[in-house]
């Protein structure tokens, strides 16, 4: 009750935003955006308190508003003419003006983002003359993919990077350290597109034949995308490969971080006292010195999202999965920037979210932070 | 070696050396002592003597590479350098429990004290969350920790200095260990959370008959508080004795120096720094003789040529390592002798040269 009478204001207020943020989200390719905001703001709310969440959530509004600024400037600054590329070849001058009167390509800088943005705002992001679709659309049909193969990657990342970091990082020196080190180094050198097409070799077409005899295997499909609709174990088989692909060497960085926080943390006073109450060693490893050493880990957890956007772009063409990077890279080579602008945003707010996300998560880590928050 | 018929641990010729770039640093060089149930000892020694060093070779709680320790440490007639980790690990809180020297950085910053404190009881006493939970509880009650309900969810960094080392002390006395050793417990805390803490471990000992090994660089200290105490220099034993032997009789130039370096000893505990003049030896390539020498205002030819034994003085149970031991008339000549050759000033203390 008296949480509810102190904070009155702040509740109308996040209330508000949240029904603008749902007009403007509950369009398809936004909803997974909205969806992990909700959770986001949820999750932040539980960990500290629903006033510093808010606060958190409040202030994503001007950083989106820049980058959706900055998007728009790109794009209409990128050079060709969209209107000769609807109208082809045999369009005239005169189509050409008529068209881009039309499309409003006619007016100056400032009105057209204020268009521009006034749709977007109602989770309007235009319609593609060249693809003939609505562009919303677009997203969210081919977002799924690329989400899906980012999540996956993600995951196998951690479930890679942790056990082989905490371990690497216990046993700090020894030649088991030195192996796995080295191996994830190795993984971190390799470009991902390689280490795609080096799966693909060994694991789905068969490998190679050296003097008549086989090296490599047919265990895994090599391409095409296969929705979860049409049964779960097929749909992960299709997304092993290229989520491996793309996972590890996002694997070593985490490995490497957590490996290095991991001998810091050993070496604490506290994991001595853990020792001396007669703990497990694996009992001391997760419970004791995993949650001190995973700040770094988990602050570039969140900024690698960035990278793994790169990556899964480039991993989804090797692959060929209808994701996000092969509708900007036909919006790209189509000159359609309506497609790209709208997709490229999509991917930074998503960005945005996530690393937010990742702010959050180290506040719930470390119960230091989160008093600093509330006296602040 | 006298072996006490209820002795709770019996350590025998421990030593324990690390190998270091420099070369091989003799930590602890074989130290002997026995402790019965329900006793106290104090260890005394400046600042590197070896104190932490023994006190976690007793517990067997020392880092695993670039060590070596021999001798025996004999708990409850277990030979504990023989048993291997897991047998340890039983051991590590039912049985032994350790008070670090970092009590600001003893407790998970990241963990609910409250967790931190049932840990072990859930761990070796197969108690529920629940119950030990409640256990806990009671336990920071016992400790002087006021409302423990509400404390109990926190974390280390809400609470001061002292109360942190108060839930330290819960943590280690939570499944009912027989012997206790504190690693100056009360270092990092100011003068009077010191001798508040301190009273607290004497209380719980008292009540818990357990034995204590309580370790301080502050002869004052250990004065009023421990059955026994024990000198410590360059990781070995020099003196030993029932604490009123010791203050009544003490016969080691360097348990003398100690004594002179802290200015009042009503004060209840001391936070300032031991200033005897002078540096303690290295322990990579100690010098022959007694290594006190350098420092010592009695020394002779006879101490820089052969290391003194650890001889019985005439009271029972009073040990000390000197050629010249305090009171004596050969130390009343000795002293005599440095002050004519110049060794030491008019006002008794050893002239150092600078090299
Ligand atoms: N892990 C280690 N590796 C190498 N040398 C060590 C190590 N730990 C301790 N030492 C050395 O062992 C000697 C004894 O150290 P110890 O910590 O036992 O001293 P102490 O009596 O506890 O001193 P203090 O009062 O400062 O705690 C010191 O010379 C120290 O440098
Ligand atoms: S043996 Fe000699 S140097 Fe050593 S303490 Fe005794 S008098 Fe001093
Ligand atoms: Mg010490």
């Amino acid at each position: 009750m008296k949480f509810l009478k102190r904070n009155i204001g702040r509740i109308v207020l996040t209330g508000l935003v949240l029904v603008i943020l749902f007009a403007w989200f509950a369009r398809p390719p936004f909803s997974w955006t909205f969806g992990l905001l909700i959770l986001v703001g949820a999750f932040g709310a539980l960990v500290t308190d629903a006033n510093y969440a808010a606060r958190r959530i409040f202030s994503l509004i001007p950083v989106l508003l820049i980058v959706s600024f900055v998007v728009f400037s790109l794009m209409s600054s990128l050079p060709g003419d969209p209107a000769l590329t609807i109208l082809g070849a045999g369009a005239t001058a005169e189509s050409i003006a008529q068209l881009n009167q039309e499309l409003g390509f006619d007016q100056p800088f400032f009105n057209r983002y204020g268009n521009w943005m006034g749709d977007v705002i109602v989770g309007d992001l235009g319609t593609s003359r060249i693809l003939r679709e609505d562009v919303a659309d677009g997203i969210s049909r081919s977002i799924t993919p690329t989400l899906q193969l980012m999540a996956y990657s993600l995951i196998l990342a951690v479930l890679i990077a942790v056990p082989a970091g905490m371990y690497s990082g216990y046993k700090n020196g020894t030649r088991q350290d030195r192996i796995i080190s080295y191996t994830m180094l190795g993984f971190l050198a390799i470009p991902n597109f390689v280490l795609a097409l080096v799966l693909v070799l060994f694991l789905a077409v068969g490998g190679v034949t050296i003097f008549g005899v086989d090296i490599g295997f047919r265990w895994l499909p090599a391409a095409r995308y296969v929705p979860i609709g049409a049964g779960w174990s097929d749909h992960l088989k299709h997304m092993l490969l290229p989520s491996l692909s793309l996972a590890m060497s996002q694997a070593a960085v985490f490995m490497r971080l957590l490996r290095s926080d991991m001998i810091g943390t050993l070496r604490l006073p506290f994991i001595d006292l853990a020792r001396s109450k007669g703990l497990k060693t694996g009992r001391i490893l997760f419970r004791h010195a995993l949650r001190p050493s995973s700040f770094t880990l988990i602050t570039v957890m969140g900024l690698s999202v960035g990278s793994l956007i790169g990556g899964a772009l480039i991993t989804e063409y090797v692959f060929t999965l209808p994701g996000v990077g092969s509708y900007i890279f036909t919006g790209i080579f189509k000159r359609d920037f309506v497609a790209v602008q709208g997709a490229v945003l999509v991917i930074s707010t998503l960005f945005i979210v996530v690393l937010t996300f990742s702010d959050l998560l180290y506040l719930a880590l470390d119960p230091r932070l989160k008093h600093q928050s509330e006296a602040a | 070696m006298k072996v006490a018929e209820d002795a709770l641990l019996e350590v025998d010729n421990l030593r324990t050396q690390f190998d270091t770039p420099g070369g091989l640093l003799t930590a602890v060089d074989g130290v002997s002592f026995s402790l019965s149930k329900g006793k106290s000892l104090g260890v005394v020694g400046e600042s590197g003597s070896g104190k932490s060093v023994m006190s976690r070779s007793i517990m067997r709680l020392l880092p695993k590479v670039n060590i070596q320790t021999e001798g025996t440490v004999r708990f409850k007639s277990r030979n504990l350098m023989e048993l291997a980790p897991r047998d340890l690990r039983k051991l590590w809180g039912p049985e032994m429990a350790m008070i670090f020297q970092d009590p600001l950085g003893s407790l998970n910053p990241v963990v609910k004290v409250g967790k931190q404190v049932a840990e072990g009881l859930r761990v070796h006493s197969g108690f529920s969350k629940k119950e030990a939970r409640s256990e806990a509880l009671k336990l920071l009650r016992e400790v002087g920790i006021s409302e423990p309900e509400r404390r109990l969810d926190e974390y280390p960094h809400q609470f001061s200095g002292g109360m942190r080392q108060r839930i330290v002390i819960a943590i280690a006395l939570a499944c009912q260990p027989d012997l206790l050793i504190a690693d100056e417990p009360t270092t990092a805390l100011d003068v009077t959370v010191q001798a508040q803490i301190l009273d607290l471990i004497e209380e719980q000992r008292n009540q818990r008959n357990m034995s204590l090994i309580l370790v301080t660089h502050d002869l004052g200290v250990v004065a009023g508080r421990t059955d026994e105490i024990m000198v410590m220099y360059a990781g070995r034993i020099v003196e030993r004795a029932p604490t009123k032997v010791l203050f009544a009789n003490m016969k080691m130039p360097y348990t003398e120096a100690l004594l002179e370096s802290i200015p009042k000893l009503e004060r209840p505990s001391h936070s300032h720094l031991l200033s005897i003049p002078g540096q303690p030896p290295n322990m990579i390539d100690a010098p022959r003789g007694c290594k006190f020498a350098p420092r010592c205002k009695y020394v002779q030819d006879r101490c820089v040529e052969e290391e003194p034994e650890l001889i019985s003085a005439a009271t029972p149970g009073h040990l000390y390592r000197c050629f010249f031991p305090v009171g004596s008339a050969e130390s009343a000549d000795a002293l005599a002798r440095n002050m004519a050759n110049g060794k030491v000033d008019e006002s008794g203390s050893r002239v150092h040269i600078r090299t």
